[in-house]
């Protein structure tokens, strides 16, 4: 067998602790270099979103970086840049994250921040207004004024029901225009509570030492109520569905093709990341190698298995070579699909595609960000943030034969919308 | 427990060094220098062809170099292009190779079991390539067809307009080959580039895993070691850009925008000068990052902007100093206006005694973070190679960071920054922002497919 059996060792230490007030922290040691990650993550993204207030968890992301009791307006970008550090948030439909990755000497002021916002933000109407306009353009850079982003609120409107997945993080401008301080402060208090929240700090620390330094700021944060549980669930599927999207700034056509599959963690949905990889992967993903490169039809082909807390999407996105229509490059991933769920992929795509998520397991865990951040995602989604390494060992133990039953049960017809986008005149 | 109320102090500093390079040279003449970095069981390796970038394209070839790292991947003596692709994923690996402006570099990814089996496969492309006539063809084709969809991106327009004006009759002044450019060229331009400019004599082979150096170094000569001797024409062959005089405004028309795109840059220092350091420091006080002036301002204080930054870029023959923001439509004026007043604010004054600092402080904390990999070592590396900067440029660039004075900062800002000379390039709806632009300095339009208006 090309490439031979794999051996390799990936252990990542995670302790954790749970403070009186309901905050879960996690502490990872990874020595080497003098750096440290802090991350605090809500359990709060886009899909708790209403009608009439989408975009509201991504704008009070950016709230958050407007001043807190003892931190002023800016004081937070200029106290993490003095101490050499870099940091962010992001949204998702799912959650929200805050972090700072700092020279480990600096732990403290990384824990000052998150638990000085997470204990007493301060919100002015002059603050969201400021960062209404900013978000505004941050809609005009991302999506607005580019080729094809539009088209993706379109395809995820179209295969879900339910709304929380069915409008897209960054929101509307109306109701972006609409968000009122009010909106802020309730917000805040119903998610941005210690007990809706998990702090991962990853990198080179001693762990009883982090631990009660993270007690040292954070014990003193007010426990609020939990908001109650969120579950996206959308009906049964019942037909395919499709539309249309002109685009003034495409220059040429592109297709989305999405199927509705299970939600993140579901044993199907271990086995349909190797059929994204069988598809899509590397250089010899079968669909992309034939598209892209062997008969020319697609310029860019992304085959993406995107997985959400409720019903994630299995996502097809081509954009045209001149003169191919949408409609030749759709019959042609179809038939991709329809040979999958009838033969399953060749042993040799199945070793090829272990060694990929191996590889992919080492190289997306070397620094102390990517750490927190997969540490966070299974602490805030599942309670548990050492069950990713039980999760790679499940994916990696996968057979062809669930591989084909997988896309024989979820890349099917009704579950299937698809999205052409043609270019159309600028107004 | 009460709260702390105010920022803590940073713990004593904890010692931070880069890995050492242990080097040898092959008898093909490639050079090879491996470390150890990381912790996890993968090797990122890269081979620098320094000066085999698109300054080297034959007269008359714009795109040369471009198609010969696109066309490696076509095929060797013993392998289709699909078997290439096949073998490579077979191995979870990654190699690529692609050209820049000052040189073409080659990148492998593999995992440290994989590390012989990888480095084989790695040599055979970069020496058995038979740039088979129909893959060529087929790259061509991509590349002509990635061009049409490339002028719907406002980035691409903007982007493309600056460097032409900023380097105008350069190879500099070139950010993607033209489809004229792309249909003359032939099969044998690409095998000719690779034979004459990828030759190993010149070039440096330099690995970084968890891997003992000794073992790294062992490897690439069971790979590369049995190789003879080869000749090319490694190094620059065409003269520095002249520099741009004066300041003027360009303004590509693209209907139904709702963003005006807008890119300042003008000359400024090679990355060998020693007042580099001094014009890091400085342009982080300006634009660095989320606490410089520009984002404070044009963002947190009159939001204008998503985000506003500057930047200085280096080519080996030149370097330029460059500043963006993007805003809506209506507020064009307020944002080339803001954009430009600042830093010429800058440029005359200099930091602020608070500002110069916390660049200062900002750069030498974050020194680890894009360190923290394999390949964040190995960038280090091919970065020194290319611009011919000493053995301990990195192991003291720390040094020469503490060092900079608000002086020396004011005085490269002056110098460097000042945007009396330079260029706007500006992408938007020319019906809307025409008579702005022009309110502001002399202003050419141009249509998204290049030419003049």
């Amino acid at each position: 067998m090309p490439g031979g059996p794999i051996s390799f060792e990936l252990e990542i230490p995670a302790h954790v602790e749970r403070l009186a007030n309901g905050l879960t922290v996690v502490v990872s040691p990874q020595r080497g270099i003098p750096l440290v990650t802090v991350d605090v993550t809500y359990d709060v993204g886009s899909r708790v979103e209403l009608p009439g207030k989408t975009g509201f968890a991504h704008l009070f992301e950016h709230l958050m970086f407007e001043g807190s009791e003892n931190v002023g307006k800016g004081e937070h970008f200029r106290l993490v840049a003095s101490a050499g550090g870099t940091m962010n948030g992001t949204t998702s439909e799912d959650r929200t994250n805050y972090y700072e990755t700092l020279p480990a000497e600096c732990l403290d002021l990384g824990l000052f921040l998150e638990a000085d916002r997470m204990r007493a933000l301060v919100l002015t109407q002059e603050k969201l207004d400021n960062q209404r306009e900013a978000v505004k353009e941050e809609k005009r850079l991302r999506i607005d004024n580019q080729p094809y982003a539009p088209s993706f609120e379109t395809a995820d409107a179209l295969a879900y029901d339910a709304f929380a997945y069915k409008h897209s993080v960054i929101g509307s401008m109306d109701d972006l225009g609409a968000a009122s301080l009010d909106d802020a402060r309730r917000f805040y208090e119903t998610y941005y509570a210690p007990g809706n929240a998990l702090l991962a700090i990853a990198g080179d620390v001693e762990p009883a030492e982090a631990f009660r330094r993270a007690r040292a700021f954070f014990d003193d944060v007010p426990a609020r109520g939990k908001p109650a549980p969120f579950a996206v669930v959308e009906p049964p599927p019942t037909a395919e569905r499709r539309a249309e999207v002109p685009d003034p700034h495409a220059a040429v056509p592109a297709l989305h093709l999405n199927f509705k599959v299970a939600d993140r963690r579901h044993p199907d949905l271990f086995a349909l990341s190797y059929a994204e990889k069988v598809l899509g992967a590397g250089e010899s993903g079968r669909l992309w190698r034939r598209l892209v490169k062997d008969d020319e039809l697609a310029l860019s082909l992304t085959v993406a298995l995107d997985e959400r807390r409720g019903p994630s999407l299995f996502r097809f996105f081509a954009i045209a070579r001149p003169g191919v229509a949408p409609e030749r490059l759709e019959a042609e991933i179809l038939a991709d699909v329809t040979r999958l769920a009838a033969e399953g992929p060749t042993p040799r795509e199945m070793e090829r595609v272990r060694r990929v998520i191996t590889a992919g397991a080492i190289r997306a865990t070397q620094t102390t960000q990517a750490v927190a951040f997969l540490l966070s995602e299974y602490g805030v989604y599942d309670g548990d943030p050492n069950l990713w390494r039980r999760d790679l060992d499940e994916v990696l133990s996968v057979e062809a034969e669930h591989v084909r039953d997988a896309v024989q049960r979820w890349l099917v017809a009704a579950r299937r919308s698809v999205v052409t986008v043609r270019p159309a005149e600028a107004a | 427990m009460s709260a702390v109320r105010v920022p803590p102090p940073p713990g004593p500093p904890l010692p931070f060094s880069l890995p050492r390079f242990e080097g040898t040279v092959l008898p093909s003449g490639l050079a090879v220098r491996a470390a150890r970095w990381g912790s996890r069981p993968t090797v990122a390796a890269a081979i620098v062809f320094p000066g085999a970038g698109s300054t080297a394209d034959p007269p008359d070839r714009d795109g040369t170099a471009d198609v010969t790292g696109d066309t490696f991947l076509g095929g060797t003596r013993t392998k289709t292009a699909r078997q290439l692709a096949e073998a490579l994923d077979d191995l979870a690996a990654v190699a690529d190779v692609s050209a820049g402006t000052d040189s073409t570099v080659a990148r492998l990814y593999v995992l440290e079991s994989d590390l012989d089996a990888g480095l084989a496969l790695f040599a055979e492309i970069l020496t058995e390539a038979t740039f088979p006539e129909e893959e060529f063809d087929k790259g061509r084709r991509r590349l002509i067809a990635a061009l049409k969809e490339q002028r719907s991106e406002p980035d691409f327009l903007a982007r493309e307009r600056l460097y032409d004006r900023l380097y105008p009759g350069h190879p500099y002044g070139t950010v993607s080959p033209t489809e004229k450019g792309l249909l003359t060229l032939t099969r044998d331009d690409v095998a000719e580039f690779a034979r004459r400019r990828l030759s190993f004599a010149g070039a440096t082979l330099v690995l970084a895993g968890a891997a003992d150096p000794g073992a790294l170094l062992a490897a690439a000569t069971r790979a590369f070691g049995g190789l003879p001797a080869t000749s090319g024409e490694p190094g620059f062959t065409v003269p520095p850009p002249p520099r741009v005089e004066g300041f003027s405004i360009h303004l590509v028309n693209r209907p139904g925008s709702v963003q005006t795109n807008l890119l300042f840059a003008r000359p400024a220092i090679a990355r060998r000068s020693p007042r580099f350091p001094a014009a890091v420091v400085a342009n982080q006080s300006l634009g660095g990052g989320a606490s410089s002036r520009l984002f404070h301002v044009l963002r947190e204080e009159r939001a204008l902007t998503y985000g506003a930054y500057s930047s200085l870029a280096t080519r080996v023959l030149a370097g330029h100093f460059g500043a963006s923001i993007d805003c809506r439509t209506e507020v064009t004026a307020e944002a080339l206006g803001g954009l430009l007043d600042l830093i010429r604010a800058f440029a005359a004054d200099g930091p602020a005694a608070e500002e110069h600092e916390r660049a200062k402080n900002y750069l030498l904390g974050s020194f680890p973070i894009p360190r923290e990999t394999p390949s964040g070592v190995v960038q280090d590396e091919l970065t020194r190679l290319l611009h011919g900067l000493p053995e301990d440029e990195f192991t003291t660039w720390r040094d020469r960071i503490r060092a900079v004075t608000r002086e020396e900062a004011r005085d490269a800002a002056a110098e460097l920054f000042d945007p009396a000379t330079g260029i706007v390039a500006a992408v938007g709806d020319a019906g809307k922002i025409r008579p702005i632009l022009e309110a502001r300095g002399e202003t050419t339009l141009w249509d998204a497919d290049g030419p003049r208006a």
